[in-house]
Parts: C-alpha cells; structure tokens; sequence
C-alpha cells in the first residue's frame, strides 16, 4: 500500500549490499578472531580476568589505568576491565535475545501474511504498519515504560521493537518467492500449499533473514546500551557495558576510562557483527 | 486514465489517499498505546502513586476513581481518543502539570537538536559519497572503512569522547547545557556522524549502481562528463532511496537526542521521556509516543508524495 | 586476420581497428581478441554473434567505454581520421556522440527514465554545440521528426515510460543523431521490440545509412541484420570466424558456425529448403536412440500409443474466454475459444499485450477467468477449486519462458525433477530422473547439478523434463525459446517437436515469434487486444494471410535472403513511401474465432 514501505524494502536491501567485504580481507579476518574470543569471553570470563567485577576497594577509587588495573577503576574501586569482562554476558544476552524474539515474531507474522490470504495479510500488515509508525528506540521505550526495566524486560522491548522490519523482510522475500516461475511450476505439478511453503517459500526467506538478523543484531547491542545508559538496563550490581557507560557518566572529567572502555566495547563489536553479516550476505548473494 | 473521483486530478486522489491512510497509522498508534498501557500487568494506580509510597485501598481507589480508570475499558478509550482529538495530551503523574505545556517547553532544543543535526550529516554524506563514488580501491576502502566506524559508533559513545576529548581537556566547547551555538557543537556532532555514514553508504552504493544503467552508458557516449553526468542524472536517482530513508533517519535522530540530551545534560524532549520512562509517568510516555509517531507519519507521506515528483514513472495514477 | 583485408581504400573509413583486443582481469581468456573492421560513409557493417561473443564489448572500444577495468590494445584504432590509440577522457569525449553516436537496446532504460525525451536530445545536441541555447528547442522537434516520431512538439515533453517502445526507440535514435554524427553504432537496436515495430525501427536505420551516415550494427539476429547489412562479420568467442559482403555470407556461407547460425534462424527448417544436420551442435549429446518414451497414459484414459484414430478427440478446449484486470478493467482476454485435440500443436501468436500469456494462465487454471470455461476431456477444468483440480493437474504441465527463473536455486537437478515424481521411492526417483534427462537429450550426470551450474539451453531442458515426469497430455509452452540463444532456440524446438511425436503429447505454443511458430506447430491462433483475429493452418495462414492484422504481422518476418532471392523482395520497404508517420492504424479486429 504504501509506496515508501516497498522501496524501503529494496533500499534496505541496498544498504545491506554496501561496503562489500572482499572474502579474504584482514578486517574479516579480524572479526573472526574477535568471534572467538568472544565465546571464550562469554564461557570462560574467569579466564580473562583475575579481578572480580565486584570487589569493591574505596582506596582505589578512580585510578587511572596501569598495570594493576589495566582499564583503570570505578568510583567504589571495582576494576573496569574484570567488569567489561563480566559485562559481556549480559550484553551479548541482550542483543541475542531481543534478535531471537524479534526474528522469530517478524517470521511468523510475515510468512501468516504472505501465505494466509488476502484478509489475513490485509490485518497484519495494518498492525506492522502501525508498529512502524514508531521509532524503533521509542516503541522499545514504550514497552519498558509498561514491563519496567531490567535484562529481560529491555531485551523483550527491543525484540518486540525489531518485529515489523522483519515482519515486513520475511513478507517481502516470501511474497517473492510466491509469485516465482518455480513455486507456479510446483503448483502446475500439483504439489500441495504447505509443502510448497515448506521446501520453497522457508528455504529461500531464511537467507536474506539470517543476513538482515546478524546485521540487526549490531543494531541491537547499541539499543541496549542506550537503554542501559538511560538507567532501564539490567539492575545494579549487574552491569552491562551501558550500564558502565552510564556509571561514569557523572566522572567524565576526572575519569573518563569508566565511560569510554565500555563504549569502546560496544563500537568493536559492532563492527564485528556487521562484517560478519555482510560476510554472510556476500555469500548468499552468489 | 479513467479517474474514480472526476475532477480530482491523479495526485489530488493519491494525496488523499496517503493523508488517509497516515491519519488512520496515527489513529491505530494511540489505539495501540491505549491497549498496552491498559492491559499490561501492573496496576496503573502504581504509577499515580509513585514509587515506594504506600496507600490505603480507599485511596487507591480514589485515586483511581480521579483518574477515570473505575470507568469500562471502552469509554476511557473513547475519552482518550477525545482528549487527543482536542490537543489535549492530559496531565504528568510526576510533574502534577498539563503535558501540552511540558512539551511544548522542550520541544524546541530538540528540534534545534535535530534540524542541525540532520543537516550537518546531509552535508558530510552527500560529500563523502561524490567525492569517493566509482573512485580507486584504497580511496574506497579507505570510505568504506570511515563509514562502518561511523555507522558502529553508539552517539552516546560519541558524545563521550567529544564531551572527553574536546570539553574536559582542550576546554573546546561547553560541555553542558543549551546555551547558544558553540553548545549545539558536540550534541549536534554526535548525533549527526552515525547518521552520516549510513546515509554516505547509501548514496554511494546508489552511485555507484547508476554507473552501470544503460541510461548512463548512453549519457556518457553522447559524450557527457562525468561532474555533469553526477549533476544531471545519477545523483537525481539517488536521490529516491535517500528520501525514503527520512522515516529511518527520523527515528535515528528522535532516539539518538534521547540519549545525546542525556549524556550532555541539554533539555529537550528526549529528556524528558527518558526520565517518563524511568518513573512509568505512562501519560507523558503515551503522549510523547503519540506524538513522534504523529511527526513520523507526517514525513513519510510528505516522501511519498514528493517522490512523483522526483520520479515522474510513479505519477500517473500513483503508487499502488 | 580476415576482416579489413578486403581491398577498400582505407583513407574515407569513418572507424578502422585492426587487431582489437580486449581482457578484463580475472576473465580466463580476452572478451574480446584480434578484431579488425572497418565502416566508410554509407556503409552498414553488421556484427552478428550469440551472448558473449564479444561483439557489444568490441562496439564500446570503439568509442573508449569499454569500462574502466578493460584493457584495450589494438594495432590499429582511427576514429574520425585520428590516432585513437592514445586518446585521453578529453578527446574520447569529444569523439563521443559527434563523430561516433551509440544507439542502445530498450530505449526504456538507455533513455535516463526521470528525464523528458526532449531534454535528453537537447543535451546530446548542446554538448557539441550543434545548437545555441534558442535553437535547441526547434532543433529537437526537427530531429524527433526526422527518427520519424509523429506530434514531435507533445512528445518532447514525456517521459521514456509514456512513449510505446518503438517510439522511443525513434526518440533514442534521434538523440544519437543531435550531433549530426557521421557514424552510428546501434547495439541491438531491435531486440526489444515487436516484430512489426522491429520492421519499422531497421527502416529508419537503413534511411540513414542512404543519406550517407555509417551505421555499425549490433545484432545476435542474423535474419535482422540481412535486412540492412553491405558487410557482415560473424563473431564467436570473441573472435571474428567469418566476414565478407552480406550476399555472400547469407548465401554461400564458408564457416561452419555461420551456417549453423543460419540454420537457426527460425522458418528456415522444413518450410524452405532442406536443412542440412546442424554441423556444430552444442556438447549435448543426440539423445540415444533406445530413450524410452515417456509413459505419456494419463490415469483412468486408456491410450495405446500414437495413432491416427485419436488425432481428433479434443483434450482441453476454452470456450468464450474473459478475463480483466486491474481497476482499469483492461480486457487481457476478450471472448477467446480454442480447442485442442490429442497430440496436436497449436500455436498462439501474438505481440506483447495480446493476452497470449494470460490465455496460458488460464489454461492452465493458475488464473480463473472472468467469464467462460477450459474444459479437460470435456469436463469442467477452469471451475473447480484448486484443491478438486490437483489430482488431476498431471495432465496439463508447463513450461515457462525464462528457464533462468524456473528451478528453485537451492535444488539441485534431481530434486527439480523429483518434485514432478511424487510417490517414488529414493532409488526409482533417481532411476526415472536419468531416464527424463536422457529423453530430453542431456547426460544423467547433471542430476547433481545446481540450476546456476547449467546453461540456459540445459535448464530448459530440464524444465521440460520436469514438465514431462507426471506424464501430461498438454504441454502449455509460453515463449519457451525466446530467452535463448538462436541457435539453443533450434535445438529446443526441434526436441519440442520430437517430443511431441514420440509421446503424444499435445502442445498449446505461445509466442510473438511467427517463425517459431512455423517451426513447430500445425495449427495457429493470431491474438491481438485480448481477442484471436484469425486462425487456421499454419501454413495457410503464413501464405495467404486473412486478416489485415496478421498480413502485418507476416510481413515482418525477416527473412533471410536464401529463402527469398531477391534481397529487395525480402527487406520490405524498398518500394514503400519512407515511414515517417506513426504506426500504421489497424483496422478493427474481428471478433470471436472466425476463420
């Protein structure tokens, strides 16, 4: 129906063909690495770290970064880099969570309304159009203004925030798919609606939303430590890297590692999970 | 054409429709909000009271009772939808006064906020991507390479580093506040380079594809050069992705000033939700919500309406 | 080398290059390797090669937009009387659309799609100064005139999209022409349009070599080509294997690859001469003589095999078709009826916009009509749901057009064809599977292929290995050859045909294409606006066409001159008054079926 919403869709697509990543580049390569060390970061923190991210030491407040503390303290002395580490879980939690949610609503919204008819689609895809009508931070904030903050409530809120664009990529992909020569072939075949959806219509939409989730999940970690830099993040002594963001918020001008490590983090990720995505995408491309 | 309507010219009938259909997005917008707010769990009495006050359920009831919320479910959507319909966005929980004043107080760092945010990023991208479109490898790579940094960088983040690096230590610029331009500086930067990379990847992926359109083959071997191929034709056609991205970039920015006017202490809209939110006061957040999605709708049915005009292919009887 | 040494003095030639070589990096072997031609005022040259020949690469060298990757040598390269060998961006540019002008294939997208046509031709005109800034305007319409676009002065002002494709295409040539350039370089010029269009447009061209311009002609059409051509150089593999006057090459062909082009030039086989056994096949093997044919018995019909007594019992049959779509209510059919007996061919011709493809639709029951009927066997077949039609959808299969769209990426070949076999077990799947792909000419080995792995002649096949599996008594083919090769196109209407008599199977064969048809059809319906104008025998009504519509469409046909020995005869238009006005107006259709 509305005209911006399709070329929306296809300059999505455009933006996630930009910047192509060359398969052997070093910043893949990078990335890579940066991925394993993550599942070790995320298995094994007490590997990484000798500090615990709790210990408080008041003595050493606010030290600036040095052997001891590699990434400097906090206002209570607890050691940034053992809370970065230990900060990670919850984090990676986050991002993964609210994507599973928002990936898993989107599909089953999208592919109810690609295959279930044109009153069904008609429904939906007027609930995905309001849906849109929001930013996306606002209708996270929204519901966290209903559920109340916390690692849980901000990862549904951001999961139900990210369902209409992927309502709208698994519609758009299915439909696709639907209206190709090989689906009216298997329908001149004779073979059954269902058993289409099942080994064409699924098949072919995981691809563009397994490329579109791993680029949304980036967009998910910077999300989450908005909200956790607002203060609506996980509950204190649980921190997450926003949550350090927002704790030395307040100490910018006498210690500004507290802030900006954390942050730090989030950008390196980031970038990784983007490379990896547009990795993901080159392939399904070709 | 066989026109529907006689004497409404194609656009005329499209507008319409549009202004319609954004009319019923907003409509469905409040509705939605409505529901949430009514049929999450949690009692809404909670958020009147405020958090940790302790009240008998006379009072509760009182309260509830003041507030309307005794009445069935339907009536009080009814009265909301009325109260909406006459400007009237309803009374603050916390702050104990009328919204439309509240807002209308904070709206306008916020647009200041944005407008030059936006611009800025417009600037910067539309630079970027002529200047490095179709270019060699390392120049590309070297763009590329800008971009994704930008595009990964959190603005909270950002405004971090500005806020480190250019007010505490090289006493630059302020660092909070609203006062005068040179405290726009930051927030403005902060908010504007995320968005500028993402918007110089899309203008240069769009560039870039136009190079290898026929229509561009038959330009260049007419003779034409490549500045007044870039002015005349392929920054034309880029121009269309670009503004429908406006809905994004407006979300972007709505959402990146509630957290650059966090970081730098400026007042603002974004402010004030954030905290909304932090204390559930559930009428500003519906109000707030209603509002931007309201702005939203605005400028997507502007896009939709400006893109006959850029695209002459999509005027004849309108987009479907 | 052959091509330039043929004699003529070289000092008038308005391009000359010897030896042109052009690679890509990356690219195995050049696009491009040892080309040399040449073109003198008034001459038209004509470039004939299948995809990939290089033959589009070798025109935009000429003009130094060969891309920016391409590396471009060549022993010689005069353009406009000058070395061009060491042109810089500058003198290119300057060369550009003055001295050499490039017309393009759809002018739907050569044409910039938010520009109006005239400003287009007025910057093509600027550029070189042909114009001052007063001048452009009356200028425009005299070159809009002169491409032969009726109401130059409304047609000025729209868009690419509002114009219908040959008049565009006139729009297209005449922006080429703003410079007055004294060579034009038209890169497949016709391929996209109808074929009495296409008629129309290589008029025009041929008017503007006799005012003296050199036209360079673009072309995997050889029959196109005959049309307009002084000279002819045959491309394949980026290598030039045969060049010489165009009499001689059409006629008295020496390479075998140009007389294997020539021999699939559609209508040359079985209606003029005796077509000699294609020498150049393609890596496909001849299907082996023991192929087993296709267990084409329906179930619950008894059949005994291809005989005459069956010839007139009716398999599907439409009655009074119609069908609208859109708001618009634009009739795609318009009261159409056809029948169809056992293991007959009929052929459903008509332009784009005639509802030809819509007709299959509906034969097919993928698009329910709007009024009327198909009947299978005489029982309802259009009216059932879909869920009552399935059991019995093995007896009308398909096959579509773009044999690139057809399979699902994701499956390999087997799994295509498996899809067709449901029921079998693993083993007999893959048995049967062989068994198809042998029937359809191809090795059993590319069972295991994807579809991205075979070429365009090898996917077809195999959809229409797919289509045979359920043992269909109709086959509904829609424009099955027009996304291929020539010579591929050959090979698939003769399997087509083999098909057809070795199973029985009936063919409902929609195309634009009149001398397709002819190859492979018994019987025709001529389609226009929705409605069939006229049917009848296939070789009745190529030779004494009824209606005025399929009079037009007849003349169209490009012929080559083997068939036609008097090369004026067959380019049509000698003797006509220059066309200059628009298309001819038909006269009303006739309705209903009538022969």
């Amino acid at each position: 129906m509305s005209s911006a919403v399709t070329v929306l869709a296809e300059t999505e697509a455009a933006v996630l063909t930009t910047g192509r990543v060359r398969p052997r580049s070093p910043l893949l390569a990078a990335a890579a690495t940066l991925f394993v060390l993550l599942a070790l970061v995320l298995a094994f923190p007490g590997l990484f770290t000798a500090h615990s991210p709790e210990a408080t030491d008041v003595a050493a407040a606010l030290r600036p970064p040095d052997g001891r503390h590699w990434l400097g303290t906090d206002q209570l002395g607890r050691d940034v880099y053992a809370r970065l580490v230990y900060g990670t879980r919850l984090s990676v939690l986050i991002a993964v969570g609210a994507t599973l949610i928002g990936v898993g609503g989107g599909a089953l919204l999208g592919l109810l309304s690609a295959c279930g008819g044109r009153r069904v689609d008609f429904a939906l895809m007027r609930i995905v159009e309001v849906l849109l009508g929001f930013p996306e931070l606002l209708l996270a904030l929204l519901v966290v203004a209903l559920l109340g903050g916390g690692t849980l409530n901000v990862a549904i809120a951001l999961g139900i925030a990210g369902v209409p664009s992927y309502a709208r990529l698994v519609r758009g992909q299915a439909r696709l798919v639907l209206r190709s020569e090989y689906v009216e072939a298997a329908r001149v075949l004779g073979v059954r609606p269902w058993r289409t959806v099942l080994r064409h219509v699924l098949p072919n939409v995981g691809g563009p939303l397994v490329v579109l989730a791993s680029i949304g999940l980036g967009s998910a970690i910077v999300s989450g430590a908005g909200l956790s830099v607002l203060g609506l993040g996980p509950v204190p002594p649980d921190a997450d890297w926003g949550a350090m963001v927002a704790d030395g918020k307040d100490f910018l001008q006498t210690a500004w590692w507290i802030s900006v490590f954390p942050g730090l983090a989030v950008t390196v990720l980031v970038v990784a999970t983007t490379l990896a995505g547009r990795r993901l995408q080159l392939r399904a491309v070709r | 054409m066989r026109a529907s309507v006689p004497g409404l010219p194609p656009w005329a009938r499209f507008a319409a429709r549009r202004a319609v259909a954004g009319v019923a997005v907003v409509w469905g917008t409040v509705t939605v909000t409505f529901f949430a707010i009514h049929l999450a769990p949690g009692d809404i009495v909670d958020g009147l009271i405020g958090p940790g006050a302790a009240a008998t359920p006379e009072l509760r009831r009182q309260i509830a009772a003041e507030a309307g919320l005794d009445q069935p479910l339907l009536v009080q959507y009814g009265q909301e939808l009325r109260q909406l319909a006459s400007g009237d966005f309803g009374w603050s929980y916390q702050l104990g006064q009328p919204i439309g004043r509240l807002l209308g107080s904070q709206v306008w760092p916020t647009v200041q906020l944005a407008v030059s945010a936006l611009a800025t990023a417009l600037v910067l991208a539309v630079l970027a991507a002529t200047l490095t479109a179709g270019r060699g490898r390392a120049v590309r790579g070297a763009a590329a390479l800008t971009e994704l940094l930008a595009v990964s960088m959190p603005s909270f983040w950002l405004g971090i580093i500005l806020l480190t690096a250019l007010s505490y230590r090289l006493h630059v610029f302020p660092s909070i506040g609203a006062g005068g331009p040179a405290s726009l500086v930051l927030p403005t930067l902060s908010l504007a380079l995320p968005l500028a990379g993402l918007l110089a990847q899309v203008i240069r992926h769009e560039l870039e594809t136009a190079d290898g359109r026929p229509f561009v083959l038959t330009a260049r071997a007419r003779g034409l050069g490549e500045r007044a191929l870039l002015l005349r034709h392929t920054l034309r056609h880029a121009l269309l992705p670009l503004t429908t991205l406006a809905g994004f970039v407006l979300g972007g920015l709505f959402g990146g000033a509630v957290l650059v006017e966090n970081i730098f202490t400026r007042p603002g809209l974004g402010r004030v939700l954030a905290s909304a939110v932090g204390s559930r006061d559930l009428p500003v957040v519906t109000a707030l919500v209603v509002l931007s999605s309201a702005v939203f709708v605005i400028v997507n049915t502007l896009v939709d309406l400006l893109h006959p005009l850029i695209d002459p292919r999509l005027r004849e009887g309108g987009a479907a | 080398m052959s091509a330039v040494g043929d004699g003529r003095p070289a000092a008038g030639d308005l391009v000359r290059v010897e030896g042109l070589r052009v690679s890509f990096p990356g690219q195995p072997r050049p696009a491009v390797d040892g080309v040399s031609l040449s073109v003198a005022p008034g001459e038209c040259v004509a470039l004939v090669g299948e995809s990939g020949s290089g033959k589009s690469v070798t025109a935009r060298a000429l003009i130094g937009l060969a891309g920016a990757r391409a590396r471009v040598s060549a022993r010689e390269l005069t353009v406009a009387g000058a070395d061009a060998t060491g042109f810089g961006e500058r003198q290119w540019r300057s060369v550009r659309g003055r001295h050499i002008a490039m017309v393009f294939q759809d002018a739907l997208v050569a044409l910039d799609p938010l520009r109006t046509v005239g400003a287009e031709i007025a910057e093509a005109a600027r550029l070189h100064g042909a114009v001052g800034p007063e001048g452009t305007e009356a200028h425009v319409v005299d070159l809009l005139t002169r491409a032969g676009v009726p109401e130059p002065e409304a047609r000025r002002a729209q868009y690419p999209h509002q114009l219908s494709g040959g008049l565009r295409q006139r729009a297209l040539i005449a922006s080429a022409l703003a410079a007055d350039p004294p060579l034009l370089v038209a890169d497949e010029p016709t391929t996209a349009l109808d074929a009495i269009v296409q008629a129309q447009i290589l008029r025009l061209l041929g008017r503007l070599t006799e005012s003296g311009r050199g036209l360079l002609l673009i072309s995997h059409d050889l029959a196109a080509v005959a049309q307009l051509a002084d000279r002819i150089l045959v491309m394949r593999q980026g290598a030039v294997v045969e060049s010489g006057p165009a009499e001689r090459l059409l006629t008295n062909p020496l390479h075998p690859y140009t007389r294997m082009l020539l021999d699939a030039v559609p209508g040359t086989g079985g209606h003029g001469r005796p077509v000699p056994a294609p020498k150049a096949q393609s890596t496909v093997p001849a299907p082996a003589r023991q192929a087993r044919p296709v267990r084409a018995v329906p179930r619950g019909t008894a059949r005994t095999g291809p005989g005459h007594d069956r010839v007139e019992r009716t398999v599907l049959e439409g009655r009074d078709l119609t069908k609208s779509y859109g708001p618009e209510g634009r009739r795609a059919l318009d009261g159409v009826s056809f029948t169809l007996r056992a293991g007959e061919a009929l052929g459903v011709v008509g332009e784009s916009g005639s509802g030809k493809t819509t007709l299959a639709r509906v034969a097919l029951g993928l698009v329910r009509p709007d009024a009327g009927e198909v009947l299978l066997h005489g029982r309802p077949w259009s009216a059932p749901a879909e869920r009552d039609r399935r059991p019995h959808r093995a007896a009308v299969q398909f096959v579509q057009q773009d044999p690139y769209a057809s399979a699902d990426p994701r499956f390999t070949v087997a799994r295509v064809l498996g899809e067709a076999l449901p029921g079998l077990r693993r083993s007999a799947r893959a048995e049967r599977g062989a068994e198809l792909l042998r029937q359809v000419g191809l090795p059993a080995d590319l069972l295991s292929r994807r579809p991205h792995q075979l070429s365009g002649g090898q996917r077809q096949r195999v959809a229409i290995a797919r289509a045979l599996a359920p043992g269909p008594e109709v086959l509904v083919c829609d424009e099955p050859v027009s996304a291929l090769d020539a010579s591929v196109q050959a090979q698939v209407l003769r399997l087509l045909d083999r098909l057809r008599r070795e199973t029985g199977v009936a063919l409902l064969f929609i195309t634009h294409d009149l001398a397709v048809v002819r190859e492979v059809t018994e019987r025709v319906l001529i389609m226009r606006h929705g409605s069939v104008v006229e049917e009848g025998g296939t070789d009745t009504i190529l030779t004494t066409p009824g209606h005025p519509y399929t009079r037009e469409l007849v003349a169209s046909v490009l012929r080559l001159p083997v068939r036609a020995p008097a090369r004026d005869g067959a380019g049509q238009g000698a003797g006509e008054p220059p066309l200059s006005g628009p298309v001819p107006q038909p006269i009303t259709p006739l309705r209903g079926n009538d022969v």
